[in-house]
C-alpha cells in the first residue's frame, strides 16, 4: 500500500467511524496480520501477493460492515525461524485476529501450530505444503492455491500421455520441491512412465549447470522442473543455454514460468509447460477486469500471485460481510467460509469440506512467444487433493 | 560419469572459477591492505550488473556495457575510498572495527539504494545475440555465452595478474599487501595504491556482474551468494595474497562443480569442508604469509 493510497483509506474509516453508531465506533478495529516475504528472494512473489490484496482492500474501502480495520504487515523472509517470530510479534504484540500467509512452504510448516494453538484464522494465499491438507490440516486453516500433489500429480499423468515415457525430476531441495517430485514420480510411473534420474539444487541455487552433465547422460524425452523467483530463470536461462531444451520438454508447476519470472526468462522460456490455477489470458468477464484493475490501481500484471491475493481479500471480507464485522467468533467465520464459492478471476473458487484444501479446474498451459504469454492447452476438471484419511478438522 | 560429461563439468567449474577470481581480487587486496573484509563488496558487484543492464539498455550494446560499468564502478569504488574509508581511518588509525562496519553499512545503503531505483523485481540483462547458442568442442557442446564469459574473466585475470606480479606499480601493491607500514617506510605511496586498489577490487567485481548477470538474474541481493564464494576462496588461499585468491577460486569452481555430479547431496557442505581442511593444515591458508595480523 503506498502512503497516498494508506491516508486515504485512513481518513475514509476516520468518517465511517465518525457517522457510526457510538456501539461500533467504541469497538477495536479489526487487526489482519500479512505475513509474507518481502525481500531475499521471494520479495517480488510476497510483493505481488500483496498488491492482489490491495486490490480487494481498495474495493471495499476503509471498513467492513461498519467495522474499521488495519492491516499489519511482517516480513518473514521465506526463513521458517523468521517466519515464526515475525508470527509470534503479530500473534502477542499486535493481537491480530486474522493472519494472511504465506508463500514459502517451509515457513508454512513453521507457523501452523503456532496459528492452531492461538485459534486465529489462518488464511493462506500460495504455500502449497501439502501437510496442511494432511495431517496437518486445522478448521483454522484455508488455502486459496493449490496443494503440492495437484501442482505435480496431475501434470505426470498428463506428461506420460502427451510428451514420452522418461522423465528426470529437478526440484528444490526443501518441502515443496520435494513433496512435488515425489509425487511426479509415484504418478509418472503409475502411468507407466520411467523416471530416469533425480537432483536437488538447494534454494538460492544461481548455477544450475553442474546439475546438466547427468540430465543429459540419462536422456529423459520430459523433465520436471521445479523453482521459483530468481532460481527459476536462472534454471530456465541455462537449460537452454546448455541446448538441454530442445531435446527434452520442460513441464512445471506455474512458480517455474510464472509472470514475475517471465519477462527476465525471454525466450529461453518459450515452449515450457505448466500447471496452474490461473491464467492472465483466460477469457472469462471477472479476469478481463481483474487483468485490467490489476494494471490500473496496483501497477502489475496479473498473475497467480494476484489473484490468490485478490480471493483472500474476496474470501475475508466476504464472510466479514456475513458476520457483520464479528471477528471474535471464529467458528461462525470459519461457517460461512467452509461453504463459500468465490466469483475468482479463474472462475469459481471453492473448497473441499475434508482438508479447507480448493478444489481447482487445473489449466495445462504452454509458453508462447511475441509477447511472451501462456496459453491454456487442456484443462483438468475438478481435481481435488486426494482423501488420505489424515486429515481431522 | 561420462568422458563428456567430466569435461564438461570441467569447463563449467572453471567459468565458475575465473570469474569468481574477478571477485576475489578485490577482497584479497583490500583485506591485504586495509586488514579489512569490504562487507559492500557484493553490493559492488550488483551495482556493476545494475549499471551494466542501465547502459545496454538504454545504449543497446552489451559490450558497451562491459565497458562502462567496470569503469563506472571503479570510480565509485575509489570515491568510497577517498571520500569515506580514508578519512575514517585518519581520524581513528588503530581501529579495525570501524571501517568493517562503514562497508557492513554502505552494503546495506547500496542494497536498499538499488531496490528503491530499480525496484525488486526480478530482470536480465540480455546477453549479445552473436553469443546465442552453442559451440562443439570436440566431444562436447558449450554455450556460447558460458565460453566467452570463460575467456573474458580469464583474460581480465591474467592482465591484473601481470600487473600484480611483473609491474613496478605491482610490487608496490605487493609489498603494501603484505606491510603497508613497512611499505610507507620505505617510500611508497600506500594511500595512492589503496585508491587505486579500492578502484580496481570495485572494478573487476562489476566486470564479474556484468558478465554473470546474463547468466542469471539480477537482483538487489544478487551479489550475496558469489561474494560468499570468494570470500571462502581467498580464506582457502590465504587472505591477502593475489595469488591465494587465483587458485582459491580456481580450486573452487571445481569443487563446486564435481561436488554436484558426485555428491549430490553433500555439495553445499563439501565447499565448507574443503576450507575446513586447508586450514588444519595451513591456518593461514595455501599462500598466507602466516606473520600476518
Amino acid at each position: 500500500m503506498n502512503r497516498r493510497h494508506f491516508l486515504k483509506s485512513t481518513a475514509t474509516a476516520a468518517l465511517g467511524a465518525a457517522m457510526a453508531p457510538a456501539a461500533v465506533r467504541a469497538e477495536e478495529p479489526i487487526k489482519i496480520g500479512v505475513l509474507l516475504p518481502f525481500s531475499k528472494a521471494f520479495a517480488v512473489l510476497g510483493e505481488n501477493t500483496f498488491a492482489g490484496f490491495t486490490l480487494g482492500t481498495k474495493e471495499i474501502g476503509g471498513e467492513i460492515a461498519g467495522r474499521k480495520y488495519t492491516i499489519v504487515k511482517e516480513d518473514d523472509t521465506a526463513d521458517p525461524s523468521v517466519g515464526v517470530s515475525k508470527l509470534r510479534k503479530l500473534i502477542d504484540k499486535d493481537e491480530v485476529d486474522v493472519i494472511v500467509g504465506t508463500i514459502h512452504s517451509g515457513v508454512a510448516a513453521a507457523i501452523r501450530n503456532p496459528i492452531v494453538d492461538a485459534k486465529k484464522l489462518w488464511l493462506n494465499p500460495i504455500a502449497t505444503n501439502d501437510v496442511l491438507a494432511e495431517q496437518g490440516c486445522s478448521r483454522y486453516h484455508f488455502r486459496f492455491s493449490s496443494s503440492g500433489w495437484q501442482a505435480s500429480a496431475p501434470t505426470a499423468t498428463w506428461a506420460k500421455a502427451k510428451l514420452g515415457d522418461r522423465a528426470y525430476i529437478c526440484a528444490f531441495n526443501f518441502a515443496f520441491g520435494q513433496q512435488t517430485a515425489a509425487h511426479f514420480k509415484k504418478a509418472f510411473e503409475g502411468a507407466g512412465g520411467q523416471v530416469v534420474g533425480e537432483s536437488f539444487p538447494p534454494f538460492g541455487t544461481t548455477n544450475f549447470a553442474p546439475y546438466f552433465p547427468a540430465i543429459r547422460d540419462s536422456k529423459p524425452q520430459v523433465i520436471f522442473a521445479n523453482f521459483a523467483g530468481a532460481d527459476a530463470v536462472a534454471f530456465v536461462k541455462q537449460f537452454a543455454d546448455f541446448g538441454l531444451a530442445s531435446s527434452v520438454k520442460i513441464v512445471a508447476p506455474s512458480n517455474l514460468v510464472s509472470e514475475d519470472v517471465l519477462a527476465a526468462q525471454g525466450q529461453a522460456a518459450v515452449g515450457i509447460y505448466s500447471n496452474s490455477y490461473y491464467t492472465p489470458s483466460y477469457d472469462i468477464p471477472k479476469n478481463k477486469w481483474f487483468v485490467k484493475a490489476c494494471k490500473e490501481q496496483v501497477g502489475k500484471d496479473a498473475d497467480h500471485f494476484l489473484c490468490a491475493g485478490y480471493d483472500v481479500a474476496q474470501a475475508l471480507f466476504g464472510a466479514l460481510r456475513e458476520t457483520k464485522g464479528d471477528v471474535a467468533n471464529k467458528e461462525r467465520l470459519i461457517q460461512v467460509l467452509e461453504p463459500m464459492k468465490i466469483d475468482s478471476p479463474r472462475g469459481r473458487l471453492r473448497w473441499d469440506p475434508k482438508n479447507h484444501n480448493p478444489i481447482l479446474d487445473i489449466h495445462m498451459r504452454i509458453v508462447q512467444a511475441n509477447p511472451l504469454h501462456h496459453t491454456v492447452v487442456d484443462m483438468l476438471k475438478d481435481v481435488a487433493h486426494p482423501d488420505t484419511g489424515t486429515c481431522k478438522l | 560419469m561420462s568422458i563428456d560429461a567430466i569435461l564438461t563439468q570441467l569447463l563449467m567449474g572453471l567459468t565458475v572459477g575465473v570469474n569468481l577470481v574477478l571477485v576475489a581480487t578485490g577482497l584479497t587486496l583490500v583485506f591485504g591492505m586495509m586488514g579489512v573484509i569490504n562487507f559492500a563488496h557484493s553490493a559492488l558487484f550488483m551495482l556493476g550488473a545494475y549499471a551494466g543492464l542501465v547502459v545496454s539498455t538504454r545504449l543497446g550494446s552489451f559490450w558497451l556495457a562491459l565497458l562502462v560499468a567496470p569503469i563506472a564502478l571503479g570510480l565509485v569504488g575509489a570515491a568510497i575510498e577517498r571520500g569515506l574509508l580514508r578519512p575514517l581511518r585518519v581520524r581513528f588509525p588503530d581501529s579495525h572495527l570501524l571501517p568493517l562496519l562503514l562497508t557492513f553499512g554502505l552494503g546495506l545503503f547500496f542494497e536498499g539504494a538499488a531496490k528503491v531505483v530499480w525496484g525488486a523485481d526480478i530482470v536480465s540483462l540480455d546477453k549479445p545475440a552473436a553469443l546465442a547458442g552453442a559451440v562443439t568442442l570436440g566431444r562436447i557442446t558449450f554455450p556460447a555465452y558460458w565460453l566467452f564469459a570463460l575467456v573474458a574473466a580469464a583474460v581480465l585475470a591474467v592482465l591484473v595478474w601481470l600487473v600484480v606480479e611483473r609491474t613496478p606499480l605491482g610490487l608496490s601493491i605487493r609489498a603494501a599487501t603484505q606491510d603497508p607500514t613497512m611499505a610507507a617506510v620505505l617510500g611508497v605511496n600506500v594511500r595512492r595504491l589503496t585508491t587505486i586498489v579500492f578502484a580496481l577490487g570495485s572494478g573487476l567485481a562489476a566486470a564479474a556482474g556484468v558478465i554473470l548477470g546474463t547468466m542469471t538474474s539480477l537482483s538487489p541481493q544478487m551479489g550475496g551468494g558469489i561474494v560468499l564464494d570468494a570470500f571462502i576462496a581467498i580464506v582457502i588461499g590465504g587472505l591477502g595474497s593475489f595469488t591465494g585468491a587465483i587458485v582459491g577460486s580456481l580450486l573452487l569452481g571445481q569443487v563446486q562443480s564435481f561436488g554436484v555430479a558426485l555428491f549430490p547431496a553433500f555439495h553445499t557442505p563439501l565447499v565448507f569442508l574443503v576450507m575446513a581442511v586447508v586450514l588444519v593444515l595451513r591456518p593461514s591458508g595455501l599462500f598466507g604469509g602466516g606473520a600476518r595480523r
